[in-house]
């Protein structure tokens, strides 16, 4: 009852008039830079950070976390329309949202990523509200094994993500595995493959690997057959998601909602994180696997509310510890420390109505966020029948911009160039990119928690991750589903045949 | 006629263009970039942004900082050093990429001689930080439980190569005490590894710890500081327990080689102006950054101090890059 009536005080915060105008302005903001591919919600909120310092408090931090979720919407906008990820946690959007829209079922995509979206933040923002410091303290238990552990059970998760070719998907998770050994070790500091150069050390980036893989192959596949946007995106059925659609999205919303938002909260749980495991969860629980990479609405819906739920995700740890597990939350606690806010235990005891006042403008940014992006849709998708001889130029300009907007290093557009061969090849050979941009990704997350755990059993011993609850529970769990096929296999070849035998005839 | 009257509009244009050598009395006659090697949020960027937004009252030019992170601040600082000396692009240096990584990579630069420092910002303070509950009560303890049983502790830093991964080198050689280091990405990082107990100590800045300290999570057992922090004022310095360990993470403003000096000064006096400023001050009081001005020439013993101090401990076993 205290906590609706906190939670009360803090709508009639952020429901004064230049508290609702900074909702506002958070969120288109947040939503027009997660369309610019390059521009992300890190860039913007550094620029903006003077200006919120001449803020009330309370405002200061809705516009920020407006623009933070509002880039998370946005961001699937230019990956399902023109294959081109707005944001790193939009990538994976790319897979599906953009085969549908070749589908003609742009719109769809869209308004089930933005209704996905929707419900992953706003049932994090709950979350964040109801059990806030409870989850803090678990989500700190979250150390290197059990991250390990995590990673483990989503590569297990993703072995069976290979669509048309089994040979030809695992090849490619090599290939990406290979292209994540890439850099400086972080455990010991040796270079690796990097040739030399300054520009490998920190290893592949995400965003050239991704635009150049999707966006900028694509464009040079399209150009190549000559294709007019006809024929590249057929005529759009219908804006609005099917009662199919809705069946079909329902569960991965849930899931996309509660994995999205449990990963958010453990320190190094970033969005783009979210949605990639998001993607191989939906996979894997999928009762029809092999339409995942050829437009299924899941592999939006799952991913998209992930990403959405796990930026919320993010403030538990914030608020609570003052610990920001990724840079656009350092620079949301520099503002807040700028204030005079030290985030903590003690934010709830001293800036109570700050908290509040947060919480409840994320329940009013989420909506402004829906609003904003359902009308849009209609905008967005009748922007695909301008011609392909206009559009293309266009396409592989915003790319170019974008991979460099993101660090301003010239060797990000030689890398985006040469990743759009790669994606081009890929393409022409009909190769999928999904395992590829998986295993990317996880690989070396997962080679670096494993480092960490085996440095911190100091013996090197496997059986350490077996000696905590989190990490034996999900490796177990790991070799059930590694085991699988092979009891169900077990079960056809003794049970089922003898069921057969004393069948009568 | 109009070929007589063109010509001079042609060659001032093309002066325009081509900017002719800078001109001290007109300095600054556009934007000046500041470049942090690091992302925006931590420390480096937040001396840098805060300065920058003052300086740009001083210098009648707005000030802008643009990250390029990479390589523990080896990219921004490559970039900074090809950069046309001309005043108008500054890097923010004295930490990890000055003082540090040097001594772990073989970099196309001399970190210290290669760039014409301008003047010293602040210093961050690194500390060594235990969990509020730990066993070991003083910096003393957690030496003798080091020395005791050599390669049990695990230390969190932030990046291997990086002037935390130096100080724990430096701190293991002055005291004789052997950890096992765990590198984290970023203060936060392992800040959170040291909360939810995933390694013995770590070490971190008060400014980044100061929330975690507030709430009672962790405490701060020592600085290798020259003196006290007043963000934490019941940590003794090393120097104090009687070992010689002096490492600060040093933020200043720097040049590449070669800026008329007229044009430095012009800086100089610009940005001491900022640093003396009211506002400027008032900012870093609430980031708990601990402002701390040398002058150039001062900034520049002090950093080869620094780096020279690093270089003893770390260089005879240091992981050597292919």
């Amino acid at each position: 009852m205290e906590t609706l009536n906190l939670l009360l005080q803090g709508f009639a915060l952020a429901l004064t008039p230049a508290n609702l105008i900074a909702v506002f302005i958070g969120a288109f903001i947040g939503t027009v830079i997660g369309v610019l591919p390059g521009l992300g919600p890190t860039a913007t909120i550094a620029l903006l950070l003077p200006i919120t310092i001449g803020m009330e408090m309370v405002t200061a931090l809705i516009v920020m976390a407006g623009i933070y979720y509002g880039a998370m919407y946005g961001g699937s906008i230019t990956s399902i329309l023109v294959n081109i990820p707005g944001e790193a946690a939009s990538v994976v959007t790319c897979i599906d949202g953009y085969k549908m829209a070749r589908k003609g079922r742009a719109g769809p995509a869209l308004g089930m990523s933005a209704i996905g979206s929707f419900i992953g933040g706003t049932v994090s923002v709950v979350a964040v509200m109801l059990i806030s410091p409870f989850l803090a303290e678990t989500a700190l238990k979250f150390g290197a094994p059990e991250m390990f552990a995590l990673l483990f059970f989503a590569f297990v998760c993703i072995g069976g993500l290979t669509g048309k070719s089994r040979v030809q998907g695992l090849l490619m998770a090599c290939f990406g595995l290979l292209l994540g050994t890439v850099g400086t070790d972080e455990i010991q500091g040796v270079d690796r493959f990097i040739f030399g150069t300054l520009y490998l050390q920190d290893g592949v980036g995400l965003i050239p690997l991704a635009m150049g893989l999707f966006g900028l192959g694509e464009v040079l596949y399209n150009i190549e057959k000559r294709q007019s946007v006809g024929e590249v995106l057929s005529t759009p059925k219908g804006l609005m998601p099917t009662l199919k659609d809705w069946k079909d999205s329902a569960w991965p919303i849930i899931r996309g909602s509660f994995l999205g938002f449990g990963i958010g909260i453990i320190p190094g749980g970033m969005p783009a994180i979210a949605s990639l495991m998001s993607y191989a969860v939906e996979k894997k629980v999928s009762k029809h696997p092999e339409e995942f990479g050829e437009g299924t609405i899941e592999g939006v819906a799952g991913p998209e509310t992930a990403n959405n739920a796990a930026t919320a995700g993010g403030f538990v740890p914030l608020l609570t510890l003052g610990i920001p597990t990724n840079s656009v939350l350092a620079l949301i606690l520099a503002s807040m420390m700028m204030h005079g806010v030290t985030p903590g235990p003690l934010m709830l005891i001293k800036w109570a109505d700050v908290f509040w006042g947060v919480i409840a403008s994320m329940y009013i940014g989420n909506i402004v966020c829906l609003i904003l992006n359902l009308p849009l849709i209609g905008l967005f998708v009748r922007m695909l029948k301008v011609p392909y001889s206009i559009l293309s130029p266009l396409i592989i300009m915003f790319i170019l911009l974008g991979s460099y907007a993101v660090a301003g290093n010239v060797s990000d557009l030689v890398a985006t160039l040469v990743f759009g061969l790669i994606g081009y090849l890929m393409k022409r050979f009909d190769i999928e990119s999904a395992p590829l941009i998986l295993a990317f990704v996880l690989g070396p997350m997962l080679e670096n928690n494993l480092s960490k755990a085996l440095l911190m059993s100091r013996t090197g011993d496997p059986l350490f991750f077996f000696s905590r609850p989190i990490s034996a529970t999900l490796i177990s769990l790991a070799f059930v589903v590694l085991a699988f096929p092979l009891l169900q296999w077990a079960w056809r070849a003794l049970v089922r045949p003898g069921v057969a035998a004393i069948k009568p005839r | 006629m109009f070929k007589r009257s063109g010509l001079p509009v042609v060659v001032a244009c093309f002066a325009l263009f081509c900017g002719f050598p800078a001109n001290a009395q007109e300095f600054p006659s556009k934007p000046i970039e500041i470049i942090v090697g690091f992302a925006p949020g931590g420390g480096t960027d937040m001396a840098a942004r805060s300065i920058a937004d003052v300086a740009s009252k001083y210098l009648g030019q707005p000030v802008v900082v643009t990250n390029k992170p990479g390589a523990t601040g080896i990219i921004g600082a490559q970039y900074v050093y090809n950069a046309k000396p001309d005043g108008y692009t500054l890097l923010v240096a004295g930490g990890s990429e000055t003082v540090a990584v040097p001594h772990y990579k073989k970099l196309a630069f001399d970190p210290i001689n290669d760039f014409d420092p301008l003047m010293r910002i602040m210093v961050e303070r690194v500390g060594f930080y235990v969990l509020a509950d730990s066993p070991w009560k003083s910096m003393n303890d957690l030496i003798a439980e080091g020395k005791k049983n050599p390669g049990k502790l695990t230390s969190g830093i932030s990046g291997i190569g990086g002037l935390h991964h130096a100080t724990v080198q430096v701190t293991e050689k002055k005291t004789g005490m052997a950890v096992t280091l765990i590198p984290y990405k970023g203060g936060a990082e392992t800040l959170a590894a040291l909360a939810g107990g995933h390694v013995n100590f770590a070490i971190a800045s008060p400014n980044e710890a100061y929330a975690l300290v507030q709430a009672g999570r962790v405490r701060c057992l020592a600085l290798s500081a020259l003196e006290r922090s007043p963000t934490e004022p019941n940590a003794p310095t090393l120097k104090e327990l009687g070992y010689d360990v002096y490492i600060d993470n040093q933020k200043g403003l720097v040049l590449p080689k070669g800026v008329p000096p007229a044009i430095k000064q012009k800086l100089a006096d610009a940005f001491k102006k900022a640093y003396d400023d009211p506002q400027f001050k008032a900012t870093a009081e609430k980031l708990k950054l601990e402002i701390s001005y040398l002058n150039s020439e001062d900034f520049h013993k002090a950093l080869k101090a620094m780096y020279e101090q690093i270089g003893e401990s770390v260089k005879p076993d240091a992981p050597k890059a292919p």
